[in-house]
């Protein structure tokens, strides 16, 4: 039952020595290879859970996935391209002197800089790629089943993306 | 606006996802001393993995 989440969401704030929302818990379980506790929580409310599940998953800003669930979702990954002798990648992407532009324009058109950063980055990956708002200005990109020289190759298409999006007036931060 | 960016790929020395993450921070780290660029190297390498064992192979013989 619900108690199960509790327990699971203990176990694992033990384990990374911090707080995990509920919510982290509960994906790291639908990795879990045991089905049936994934069945303990139908009791949970769809609307509440749904709320949850947002609130966990989701920037709100970028609407990239959120920080929470990088740690669940990478360690998926790693154990998956391990087991199966698969290449797995990330992409590091770090907004360049974003705190002048928090600092000039203010907090609001910083986030809307952050929120045009996100959606540039989905339209940049593919479907199987999984992007993350890893902190203030940084975002981390998982690309499974993806070998180095392919990772920087689509490091180097974001980039070369990214300075032609800057040339265009319409787009440019001021 | 312009963005740096690092790239981190799973070896066979990484015994946790936490590793290669932080092989990616190291690259973009480096990135980001020069500014609007990706790292060109993986893992935060000086040169590419190739080139240093290479390297390395001559100063032994």
């Amino acid at each position: 039952m619900q108690s199960s989440l509790e327990a699971h969401t203990r176990m694992l704030s033990e384990q990374m020595g911090r707080d995990v929302h509920p919510a982290v818990a509960f994906l790291d379980l639908l990795g879990a290879e045991n089905p049936n506790d994934i069945e303990d929580f139908v009791i949970l409310k769809e609307t509440s859970f749904t709320d949850l599940l947002q609130a966990a998953v989701h920037d709100q800003i970028t609407v990239l996935f959120s920080r929470n669930i990088l740690e669940s979702r990478l360690r998926q990954e790693f154990q998956r391209a391990r087991r199966y002798k698969l290449p797995l990648s990330i992409l590091f992407i770090d907004v360049d002197d974003f705190k002048s532009i928090n600092d000039t324009f203010g907090h609001s058109e910083g986030d809307r800089v952050f929120s045009f950063i996100g959606r540039f980055i989905l339209d940049h990956l593919r479907e199987v790629d999984f992007p993350v708002r890893y902190g203030g200005e940084e975002f981390v990109v998982t690309l499974p089943h993806t070998e180095g020289d392919v990772a920087l190759a689509l490091a180097n298409r974001l980039h070369e993306a990214s300075r032609r999006q800057k040339e265009r007036p319409c787009c440019a931060v001021r | 606006m312009t963005i740096s960016i690092g790239v981190g790929t799973l070896t066979s020395e990484m015994d946790s996802e936490e590793k290669l993450l932080d092989a990616a921070d190291r690259a973009v780290y480096l990135a980001k001393g020069k500014k609007d660029m990706v790292w060109p190297h993986l893992n935060g390498l000086e040169a590419p993995a190739a080139q240093l064992s290479l390297d390395s192979h001559f100063e032994l013989v």
